[in-house]
């Protein structure tokens, strides 16, 4: 845990903290048992000056609350919100695991057909089969390579349409991927951009590969400082200084 | 089954049918965690008076402050099966939530009129007297006044603008012409400072 992190359990407890700066700690309290622990001392040290503050409330408050009460409905148990928000990383995480080891399989499988290929037939035919090898193998170099750094993160976001986008992010390393599965084909003459989000501006992080059957690497992208959010429009082909469509997806850039 | 001897019975006390009244705000809400209403009538004097009077020395409209007291207190009814007395007291949780609610309005209404431009340290000075003043009144008030009183200038003008003015700690460094780095620290090192002073544990 960064110092600087771990500062803001003070600003946190007394809700100083702007929204994008309060979800960010929210993300960083549900790994850290130590801040969630100051954070409840705080939170009761600062609801003390609340009693302090403390008056005789008028009894046309309490009739309102209690006519209110008796027609409102109870919300059901909300599950610890530090084991929740552990499980759905826990979740995105194996999601995306098995699709990984789903795509490694497959991998291993198209190797495999190629080295059969590779000795049913010879000469020119097993050069080219060994450079389409060669090519998926280079597709996900970069995932492998990013996979490997020890902040590296994963996040995902649904479609409105349908489909799911993933970025594995590493911020020591400044350097993120994105892979698409399942994104409806944009327009013809269209393409997605993906956008990285933050401080109230959105930076382009490339045309995403539109279909992955096509060989396209996934797209890596660098410059994370800033952004806290990642996005993808629909737009013309060769795309936008800004972008110029409502996202299809967004979601939160790993932290 | 044979009677009982356990526990022993006290004499000259009338035998209750039910299950002793629980009484601390901690017991009452396991209750109405369970939808019980007559809980949540006995809870709403432990807790209302300190939430609409926190609620209105940030919203400071009192008709507002009334409405905003009011969602704090039926949000309680509503979120109360999701209170979990190991992550603090029945009154940290209403307070916690009524300070959130409180910050809400006055920020949403702050972005519609783009007040927070004219704050001043005028403002600061009336909002810490205003306080200090108000918080002299009876034992629990004298003990935070008391322990405001050991945090430093900085850290006594930060928490108090920060809680009772519902300032950001952007806003806060603004108004008080302070490093926001420095602020960020006076916040915790003063909170900390204040949570020994009052023997806060959870």
């Amino acid at each position: 845990m960064s110092p600087d992190v771990h500062t803001l359990t003070g600003a946190y407890a007394l809700d100083a903290l702007d929204e994008l700066e309060r979800r960010r700690f929210e993300a960083h309290l549900a790994e850290c048992p130590d801040c969630t622990q100051e954070v409840d001392e705080l939170r009761a040290t600062a609801a003390k000056l609340g009693v302090a503050a403390a008056e005789t409330p008028p009894e046309r408050l309490r009739q309102r609350v209690m006519a209110q009460v008796a027609t409102t409905r109870q919300e059901p148990p909300a599950p610890d919100a530090d084991t929740a928000a552990t499980r759905r990383r826990a979740a995105r995480r194996t999601g995306w695991a098995v699709r990984l080891t789903a795509a490694a399989a497959g991998l291993a499988a198209a190797a495999a057909v190629v080295l059969g290929v590779v000795t049913v037939r010879a000469g020119a035919e097993r050069d080219a089969a060994q450079t389409q090898l060669a090519q998926l193998e280079a597709r996900y170099a970069p995932l492998a390579q990013l996979a490997s750094a020890p902040d590296a993160r994963g996040d995902s976001g649904t479609g409105a349409h349908g489909g799911t986008a993933f970025v594995l992010a590493s911020h020591s390393r400044d350097r993120a991927v994105l892979l698409v599965a399942g994104l409806p084909t944009p327009p013809a003459g269209h393409t997605y951009q993906a956008w990285l989000i933050g401080g109230g501006q959105a930076r382009s992080a490339g045309l995403v590969p539109s279909d992955p059957g096509t060989g396209a690497p996934p797209l890596e992208f660098t410059g994370l400082a800033g952004a806290s959010k990642v996005g993808l429009t629909v737009e013309p082909a060769g795309g936008s200084a800004q972008p110029t469509t409502t996202p299809v997806v967004l979601f939160d850039l790993p932290a | 089954m044979h009677d009982s001897v356990w526990p022993p019975r006290r004499t000259g006390q009338p035998q209750r049918p039910e299950e002793p009244v629980p009484d601390t705000a901690e017991q009452l809400m396991g209750l109405v965690a369970k939808g019980d209403e007559s809980a949540f009538e006995r809870l709403y004097p432990l807790v209302a008076g300190a939430v609409l009077g926190m609620v209105r020395r940030v919203v400071r409209d009192p008709g507002q402050s009334e409405e905003v007291a009011q969602e704090v207190l039926v949000e309680l009814w509503r979120t109360a099966p999701s209170y979990n007395p190991a992550k603090g007291s029945a009154l940290t949780w209403a307070l916690t939530m009524a300070h959130r609610r409180a910050v809400d309005r006055v920020r949403s209404a702050q972005a519609a009129t783009q007040r927070e431009a004219r704050v001043g340290a005028e403002s600061v000075r009336r909002e810490f007297d205003e306080v200090a003043e108000a918080v002299a009144t009876n034992l629990e008030r004298e003990q935070v006044r008391r322990c405001l009183a050991t945090l430093t200038e900085l850290q006594r003008e930060s928490v108090v603008l920060a809680y009772y003015g519902g300032r950001t700690y952007t806003e806060v460094a603004t108004v008080l012409r302070a490093p926001l780095g420095t602020v960020k620290t006076r916040l915790r090192d003063g909170l900390i400072r204040l949570r020994d002073c009052l023997g806060v544990s959870r």
